[in-house]
C-alpha cells in the first residue's frame, strides 16, 4: 500500500505529467465549458440521482417525470432562432476607448486633392453604439488638370483649400462576420455607421496671388461608412468612406473690379473685407476614403455569457 | 529469496518503472498534436469557385472623368483555376451616355461662354470697347464648340485580369437573407477605346483685318493601351447565381483635352499624361457547372 502511494506520489509529482493531463483531457472545448458553467446550479448529477437512499421508487419516478417534463418545455422553446449567426464574438468592444490615428484622401474634387491626418477617440456605449471626436488636418494638392486650365482654357478657378476640421461622431454597427482568409485563417469584422456634425476651417485660394486671402468657418456634418478587421483584442484596422458636407464661401469672380461704397471707403475697409462680403457660397461635398488603426483600451476584454 | 529482499526487489522495479515511464508519458503529451492543427478555417465548405465558369452581363460607370463620364453595358466572363485564383475578361461594349458631362466640365463650358472668338459674342462687353478683347488674336479663349470637340472620352473598354480571392465567408442582410461572398484583387491589361465628339476647326482669324491666331487643339482618340488594378466581390444568392461589383483603376497615357501641355507648338504624343481613370461594375453572374462541390 505504501509502495503503491510512493508510485502514485510519483506520479503526480512529475510536472509533465500535470501539463500534459488538461490536453489529455476530455477535448471538450471552451464553449462547452462555459455551457457547463451556466449549467443551473439546482440540477442533480446524473450519477447522484442513483444515490438517493431515502427515496421511494415512487417519488423517484416522480421527480423524474417532472425533470423530463421540465427538459421537454425547456427543448420545445429552444429552436433555430436560438442559434446565432456568429457563435462568439471574438472582439468586444463595449465599455471600451478606440483610439484610432487615420489618414484620408479626397476622392471627388478634379481640381484640388486633400490629403488629410487625424485622429478618432470613440468610446464604446455598448457592442453597437458608440460616441467619439474626431479631428484631422488637411494638406491641399492642386491637380495637374487644375494646372492646365488656365494654360489650355484662358480661364481660371476658384478653390478654396481645407484647413482643418473637428466633430462629434455618433457609430452604429450593423453588422458583424467572420471570412476565412485562404481557407487558413478566419478573420472576424464589422460595418460602422457614422453620423456627426463638427466645424472645418477653409481658406480661400486668391485667383490673383497677390490678393489677401480670407478663412471660413463652417457647420459641418458628415456621414460615413467602414469596416473594421480585428486583428488582436486590442488592435484593429479600418477603411471606409467619409463624406463632408457644408456650405463653403468662395472668392467672387469679379473681385478685381469691386467697387466700395462711400461707407466703406469712409471706414477704409479692407479689400478683403470688401472681397468677403461679396463671396459666393456654394454647398461642398467632399468624399474621402480613408484608412486607420484602431487600438482598444483596455486591451483586453472578458465574456459575459457563453455566446 | 527472502521475503524482504523480494520486497525490496518489487520496490525497486515500481520506482523504476515510473522514472521510465513517466518521461515517456511527457514526450508522448508533448508530441500530441491538437486534431484541428492542420484543419482548414471552414469545413465542408461550398467550393463556389473551383473549376467553375462565370458569365453575366451588367453595367459600369466611370467615376471622376474630367469631361466626360461613361455609363456602359458590361459584358463579364471569367473561368476559376481553383477557388482562391480565376482569369477574367471584363468588357464595357457600349456607353450609353456619350454626353454626360462631368459638373467640372458644366462650369468650364459656361466659362468658355463669353470667348471673343466666337461671332456671337461680338457684341458682348467683355468683347468690344477700347480695353476689350476686340480681336480674336488678343483673346485666346477657345469657343465652346472648338473646345468641346477636342475632348475625348471613353467609348468602349476590354479588360483581362488576373483575380486572386483570398477572402470568403458568409453574412446575413438584416438577420434574414444568407449569402455565400468572395473579395478579391484583381490585376492585369487591355485596351480602350477614346472618342471624340464633332470637328474640331482651329483656324481663327480676324474679319476683315485677316490676324490670325490659331487654336492648338487635337483630339487624343483611339484605342490605347491600359494597366488595370482593382478589387472585386461576389455575394452569391444560392450555388450559381451571384451579384458582382467591382472597382477598376484604369491607368493609360491620355490627353483628355486633347491640348497643348507642354508649350510646344503643336498637340504631340509629348502632350500625354498618366492618367487614373476610375471605374466601377454591378455585373450579374452565372457559375457553370450549377452543382458546387462540398470540400471535407
Amino acid at each position: 500500500m505504501k509502495r503503491l502511494a510512493f508510485g502514485l506520489f510519483l506520479v503526480l509529482a512529475n510536472p509533465g505529467f500535470v501539463a500534459a493531463a488538461p490536453a489529455a483531457g476530455t477535448g471538450e472545448t471552451a464553449d462547452e465549458k462555459a455551457s457547463e458553467a451556466e449549467a443551473p446550479a439546482t440540477e442533480v448529477p446524473e450519477a447522484k440521482k442513483d444515490e438517493l437512499p431515502d427515496l421511494s421508487d415512487e417519488v423517484k419516478e416522480a421527480a423524474t417525470e417532472k425533470e423530463e417534463a421540465t427538459a421537454a418545455a425547456t427543448a420545445a422553446q429552444r429552436s433555430w432562432e436560438d442559434i446565432v449567426v456568429v457563435p462568439r464574438k471574438a472582439f468586444l468592444k463595449g465599455g471600451r476607448f478606440e483610439l484610432a490615428p487615420f489618414s484620408a484622401i479626397s476622392m471627388n474634387d478634379a481640381m484640388i486633392r486633400h490629403y488629410s491626418f487625424g485622429g478618432d477617440l470613440v468610446y464604446y456605449l455598448s457592442d453597437v453604439f458608440s460616441v467619439g471626436a474626431e479631428g484631422q488636418y488637411f494638406i491641399k494638392e492642386r491637380s495637374e488638370r487644375q494646372s492646365l486650365v488656365g494654360f489650355q482654357y484662358n480661364r481660371v478657378t476658384t478653390l478654396n483649400r481645407f484647413k482643418y476640421s473637428g466633430s462629434l461622431v455618433f457609430g452604429y454597427v450593423p453588422g458583424y462576420g467572420k471570412f476565412g482568409l485562404f481557407n487558413k485563417y478566419i478573420v472576424h469584422w464589422d460595418v460602422t455607421l457614422n453620423a456627426g456634425i463638427g466645424l472645418i476651417w477653409t481658406e480661400i485660394i486668391p485667383v490673383i496671388p497677390d490678393k489677401a486671402t480670407w478663412s471660413n468657418m463652417d457647420i459641418c456634418p458628415h456621414v460615413a461608412i467602414s469596416t473594421r478587421m480585428f486583428v488582436t483584442d486590442w488592435l484593429a484596422l479600418s477603411i471606409g468612406l467619409r463624406d463632408y458636407i457644408f456650405l463653403d464661401k468662395f472668392e467672387p469672380l469679379n473681385r478685381s473690379s469691386l467697387v466700395p461704397t462711400p461707407a466703406e471707403v469712409a471706414a477704409n475697409t479692407p479689400e478683403v473685407q470688401i472681397a468677403k462680403e461679396h463671396a459666393t457660397s456654394s454647398l461642398t461635398q467632399n468624399i474621402m476614403v480613408f484608412g486607420s488603426v484602431g487600438f482598444f483600451l483596455p486591451p483586453s476584454f472578458s465574456y459575459k455569457t457563453p455566446r | 529469496m527472502t521475503k524482504k529482499a523480494h520486497t525490496m526487489k518489487r520496490g525497486i522495479a515500481l520506482l523504476v518503472g515510473c522514472l521510465v515511464g513517466i518521461p515517456a508519458v511527457t514526450q508522448a503529451a508533448q508530441e500530441r498534436k491538437s486534431p484541428l492543427a492542420d484543419a482548414p478555417a471552414i469545413r465542408k465548405r461550398f467550393e463556389l469557385r473551383d473549376k467553375r465558369v462565370e458569365l453575366g452581363v451588367g453595367m459600369s460607370a466611370t467615376i471622376g472623368q474630367d469631361f466626360y463620364n461613361a455609363l456602359m453595358i458590361n459584358l463579364r466572363a471569367g473561368f476559376h483555376f481553383t477557388d482562391w485564383l480565376g482569369l477574367s475578361v471584363s468588357a464595357g461594349v457600349f456607353n450609353i451616355t456619350p454626353n454626360w458631362r462631368s459638373s467640372f466640365n458644366d462650369q468650364l463650358n459656361n466659362a468658355l461662354g463669353t470667348s471673343c472668338r466666337d461671332p456671337n459674342n461680338a457684341t458682348l462687353p467683355v468683347c468690344t470697347g477700347n480695353t476689350a478683347k476686340t480681336s480674336i488674336a488678343t483673346d485666346k479663349t477657345p469657343t465652346q464648340a472648338n473646345a468641346a470637340a477636342a475632348e475625348n472620352r471613353i467609348g468602349q473598354v476590354l479588360l483581362g485580369h488576373l483575380d486572386l480571392i483570398p477572402f470568403t465567408g458568409k453574412f446575413s442582410l438584416f438577420g434574414k437573407l444568407f449569402m455565400n461572398y468572395d473579395v478579391y484583387v484583381l490585376a492585369g491589361a487591355g485596351a480602350v477605346n477614346l472618342v471624340s465628339k464633332g470637328a474640331v476647326n482651329n483656324t481663327y482669324c480676324d474679319t476683315p483685318a485677316g490676324t490670325c491666331r490659331d487654336d492648338l487643339a487635337k483630339p487624343y482618340t483611339g484605342m490605347k493601351l491600359a494597366w488595370d488594378a482593382g478589387v472585386g466581390m461576389h455575394a452569391f444568392a444560392n450555388n450559381y447565381f451571384a451579384i458582382n461589383i467591382e472597382l477598376h483603376d484604369l491607368i493609360f497615357k491620355n490627353n483628355a483635352a486633347g491640348r497643348d501641355v507642354t508649350g510646344s507648338p503643336e498637340v504631340t504624343s509629348a502632350d500625354l499624361l498618366w492618367t487614373n481613370n476610375w471605374m466601377v461594375g454591378l455585373n450579374f453572374m452565372f457559375f457553370l457547372p450549377a452543382h458546387v462541390r462540398v470540400s471535407h
